[in-house]
């Protein structure tokens, strides 16, 4: 290799070498890797929590006996979790012995007895759902269960092995050996 | 049978999808629906409820296949069965409606046709040729046994 060709290759390694020196020098001591925390960082009791929707109007309200946030998972744990919903056409509260909530309240994991509860309206008998395990989303009242399902509706009894819904208080669709307990209208024949 | 009257009406299926404001259950998969002795089967039933209950079950089978039904005479140890393409149960009237490729079976007596209306109240069923069908099959066929003795 000519004198000439030689100089580039030079320089590159003088440059490396610099640069490596220079990563050395600036590495803070202290960086040794952080002991993640797995205790909670923060534990709430009696918490109520009004959430409001576009519109600016109050959209339900949720309320814990305890909460538990755990900074490495950033999960928020609720002992006793309640959501009531106040509409125009009448309430619906949904409860539970425990739910995950996972950052942002987007969605929450109830579990231990699951009930959701919708009043009568005039034209609508009351609805009631119970399960053991439902991940429900609260802005959009959506929810998906894969734990057996018990719903009542005025006289109507349904049972399925779990269950999806765009809105809780809409379209529910129970899937797995899904059977049905109806009474028969009055005939209009004696 | 009489007895089958005062039964509540059981649904079972794969899959059920509850509809509320409109009161329609729709069964998927497997479906059969019992009242008492009547057993009402297709792939899929769509259960329209009245203010009190029950109202009326819209049964359809799989591509090709038929829905059926099976109901038990009264006093008599024997058994009405149906199958079409479409079968509507009111419960109120407590009356059948079997369309395209119906046919009925009692006691040996065969009645086939596009729409058979079976009455399981007073167990007569009567069949109705729909006009200007053209197809082969659209004559009503009566099949009535000899009554035996005993009958």
């Amino acid at each position: 290799m000519s004198n000439d060709r030689i100089y580039p290759v030079i320089a590159l390694l003088l440059l490396a070498a610099l640069t490596f020196w220079l990563e050395r020098i600036t590495r803070s001591p202290e960086e040794v890797p952080r002991v993640e925390r797995t205790d909670p960082d923060f534990i709430g009791s009696n918490i109520r929590m009004t959430s409001f929707d576009e519109a600016g109007q109050p959209h339900y309200e949720l309320t814990s006996e305890r909460i538990v946030h755990y900074p490495l998972s950033d999960v928020t744990d609720l002992i006793e979790p309640r959501l009531l919903y106040e509409t125009a056409e009448g309430e619906l509260r949904i409860r539970a012995r425990e739910a995950e909530a996972a950052a942002g309240l987007e969605n929450v994991l109830l579990e231990g007895e699951v009930e959701v509860e919708r009043d009568a309206t005039v034209s609508d008998p009351a609805m009631r759902l119970e399960t053991e395990r439902m991940r429900y989303w609260p802005d959009t009242q959506r929810a998906f269960s894969d734990a057996p399902v018990v719903l009542k509706h005025g006289n109507i009894t349904a049972y399925g092995n779990g269950l999806r819904a765009d809105n809780i208080s809409g379209v529910l669709e129970l899937v797995g050996d899904a059977r049905v307990q109806m009474p028969r209208s009055p005939r209009n024949r004696q | 049978e009489r007895a089958d009257r005062e039964q509540p009406i059981n649904i079972e299926a794969d899959k059920v999808t509850v509809d509320d404001r409109n009161r329609t259950h729709t069964f998927e998969g497997n479906v059969i629906l019992t009242q008492g002795t009547l057993e009402l089967r297709g792939a899929k039933i769509v259960v329209v409820q009245g203010a009190d209950g029950f109202q009326t079950g819209v049964a359809t089978a799989a591509e090709g296949e038929l829905a059926n039904f099976r109901q038990k005479r009264e006093g008599v140890d024997e058994y009405v069965e149906g199958e079409a393409e479409r079968i509507e149960y009111d419960g109120r009237n407590e009356t059948a409606t079997l369309f395209r490729r119906a046919q009925v079976r009692a006691g040996g007596d065969v009645v086939r046709g596009d729409v058979i209306e079976y009455d399981a109240l007073t167990e007569n069923y009567t069949a109705h040729r729909l006009p200007a069908e053209g197809s082969e099959d659209s004559r009503i066929r009566v099949t009535i046994q000899p009554k035996t003795s005993g009958s």
